[in-house]
């Protein structure tokens, strides 16, 4: 984790005043998320949260409490073009995308009522 | 430091204070971001028109947070030919509510607007550096 900090000021901005717990569970929602043209996961998440007027660890969590299950898919199976694909559900919609190892990744978190 | 230099650390800067400003544009758009999701307006692969805001806002602005950290690019090639086809006038669902946004929608145009804007610094700055590139090899 030191290495990861030294490497990515992003990370450490995070981290910055968080006690052990709460870095581990950011630690967890950040490898949900894809670095996509960032430089890093770290850095779109920081980004994210400041656009979205959210601390980063409130914004991650409603992130994580998204619940796929009972959502729409777009496209129903698959990928866009582009590589991404939207899940949406009420005013809430996740966009995804596969990262380098096939696994699907947070690339932003939207609500429309915010 | 040679004019295109001076040129580049310029760019930088006014990328960062267009980064600050969408922030606020973007909070702005909150009343007619909740309208607009009223609506049914579907791009042609199925997004809606705020999904497809939102994704298009995220590719531009992670380029526009590199130039921020770091200044150069890595792969500058890839992502000048990115920003090209990301042009927000690229996206049908877009233009069809640019065009609606003036009278309705005037915190969304202005936010649309400069989000354009901020594609098109980026992609000069990268076309800056390259050319700087070149010159130097």
């Amino acid at each position: 984790m030191k290495d990861d900090l030294s490497n990515d000021p992003y990370l450490a901005k995070i981290f910055e005043g968080c006690n052990d717990t709460e870095i581990a569970e950011l630690s967890k929602y950040l490898d949900e998320w894809d670095a996509g043209t960032y430089s890093s996961a770290a850095q779109s998440v920081f980004d994210h949260a400041k656009r979205k007027g959210f601390t980063i660890l409130r914004y991650l969590r409603k992130a994580n409490n998204f619940n796929k299950k009972g959502s729409m898919r777009v496209p129903r199976s698959g990928y866009r073009q582009d590589g991404s694909a939207v899940y949406r559900k009420g005013t809430e919609f996740l966009i995804v995308r596969l990262d380098q190892y096939g696994f699907e990744k947070i690339v932003t978190y939207g609500n429309n009522e915010e | 430091m040679s004019k295109a230099q001076e040129k580049l650390a310029f760019y930088q800067d006014y990328i960062l204070q267009l980064l600050e400003q969408l922030n606020i544009n973007y909070q702005n758009t909150r009343l007619e971001r909740q309208q607009i999701s009223q609506k049914d307006v579907i791009s042609k692969e199925g997004f809606t028109f705020l999904e497809e805001l939102e994704l298009l806002t995220v590719n531009i602005r992670g380029y526009a947070c590199q130039i921020e950290t770091t200044g150069p690019i890595g792969n500058e090639q890839q992502a000048i030919a990115d920003l090209q086809r990301l042009s927000v006038f690229n996206n049908y669902v877009i233009i069809q509510l640019y065009s609606e946004s003036r009278s309705r929608y005037p915190q969304i145009q202005t936010y649309i607007s400069t989000l354009d804007y901020l594609r098109l610094l980026v992609l000069e700055y990268l076309q800056i550096q390259q050319n700087l590139r070149l010159i130097s090899a």
